[in-house]
């Protein structure tokens, strides 16, 4: 047998050293490669040289990856990935722009300008400062001040009308009758 | 120069009059402005409450009134300027500044301001004096109020044109907290 052949799943007896090695054969296929090794002497020296290279790996001492190993490996990936995205969508776009559709993207650009003014362009709401905010809640104060002061003020007015008379009026009437009965029968 | 640049630069002399004339037209010369620094020695004490309000920041405080009130920020930019003085008294304090603000005020109607609210009371004094020199609109208006609590001495003179009318309409909507909240 050739090392050369093809094994029974139609894989050549040579991508089987692997396998063998990691022992991962079938029973038929395992035999196909010791006997190709017992026939084939350079089938015979690549397994040698196979087995020789994986026992050095296994006699290396284990190094420990660093921490961010794995996250450093996805970001390169991820950008790898956009940068393949983004060379798409480019490559993509060229073809439109070259084809007969370049009247309809222009159209389609336009809307999307549109709807992207009235969306964004609005007129923002004013924004105020926090100088002028400040002097416009003292300048509220300051009126609302004067304004109570003024309502007081007009109850006190109302008061001091009243006082004087109606309340001092009841009472010197009120002072009347009880001190003097005959002024009472004068209510009469 | 040429003839042309001869007439642009006498109108753009011709508008820079009016503008340059008006703003240079100081808060101290408008007839409602009342100078505190009458009352240094009359109060003798410290403000505890100082707030002077004129030009720039005037115009800024009634642009941020028109978000929320069209008549407050139409009533602001009428005015000139709003000055507050508040101290901090204890009683006797008060008793003995309402014995001098008394005679201030008077003063004051002497000058040509009208008393138009005087009230005299066990905890409470107030004197609201109106500036009116043209006899078609308020130009200034000067409060006096010394209340009954330790921090309720306050000053309040508003410079421009006023209605008070809307002093007295807008002022109810604001809530009048203690001074301290300023």
């Amino acid at each position: 047998m050739n090392w050369s052949d093809t094994t029974s799943s139609g894989r050549p007896v040579d991508e089987l050293i692997e396998p063998y090695l990691d022992g991962a054969l079938s029973p038929d296929d395992r035999q196909r490669v010791l006997t190709a090794a017992a026939e084939d002497r350079e089938f015979a020296r690549q397994l040698a040289v196979a087995r020789s290279i994986r026992e050095a790996l296994h006699s290396m001492p284990s190094v420990v990856a660093p921490p961010d190993l794995v996250p450093s490996v996805m970001r390169v990936a991820r950008k790898d990935r956009r940068k393949q995205l983004l060379a798409s969508i480019e490559e993509r776009f060229r073809s439109i722009t070259t084809s007969g559709l370049r009247p309809a993207l222009a159209t389609a650009t336009l809307v999307a300008v549109i709807v992207a003014a009235g969306l964004f362009g609005r007129p923002a709401q004013p924004t105020v400062s926090p100088e002028a905010q400040a002097a416009l809640d003292q300048i509220k104060w300051t009126l609302a001040l004067v304004s109570e002061v003024t309502e007081r003020s007009t109850t006190h007015i109302r008061r001091d009308v009243l006082e004087p008379h109606v309340v001092g009026h009841m009472q010197t009437v009120a002072h009347d009758v009880f001190e003097d009965p005959r002024a009472g029968s004068k209510l009469n | 120069m040429t003839h042309r640049q001869f007439l642009l630069a006498l109108l753009i002399g011709l508008l820079a009059i009016p503008a340059g004339s008006a703003s240079a037209q100081r808060i101290e010369d408008y007839p409602g402005y009342f100078d505190f620094r009458q009352l240094e020695d009359v109060v003798g004490a410290e403000t505890t409450l100082e707030v002077n309000f004129k030009g720039a920041i005037l115009r800024m405080a009634a642009e941020a009134a028109r978000i929320e009130d069209d008549t407050l920020a139409d009533m602001l930019l009428k005015l000139r300027g709003i000055q507050v003085r508040g101290y901090s008294l204890d009683r006797s304090a008060r008793k003995a500044l309402e014995d001098r603000i008394g005679p201030l005020a008077s003063q004051l109607a002497a000058d040509g301001w009208d008393r138009v609210v005087r009230v005299r009371d066990d905890d409470e004094f107030v004197e609201m004096l109106i500036r009116d020199t043209t006899g078609e609109r308020v130009e200034g208006m000067m409060v006096f109020v010394i209340g009954g609590g330790d921090n309720e001495t306050v000053f309040v003179n508003i410079v421009g044109e006023i209605d008070p009318e809307d002093i007295g309409r807008l002022g109810r909507r604001f809530r009048i907290g203690a001074l301290e909240d300023l």
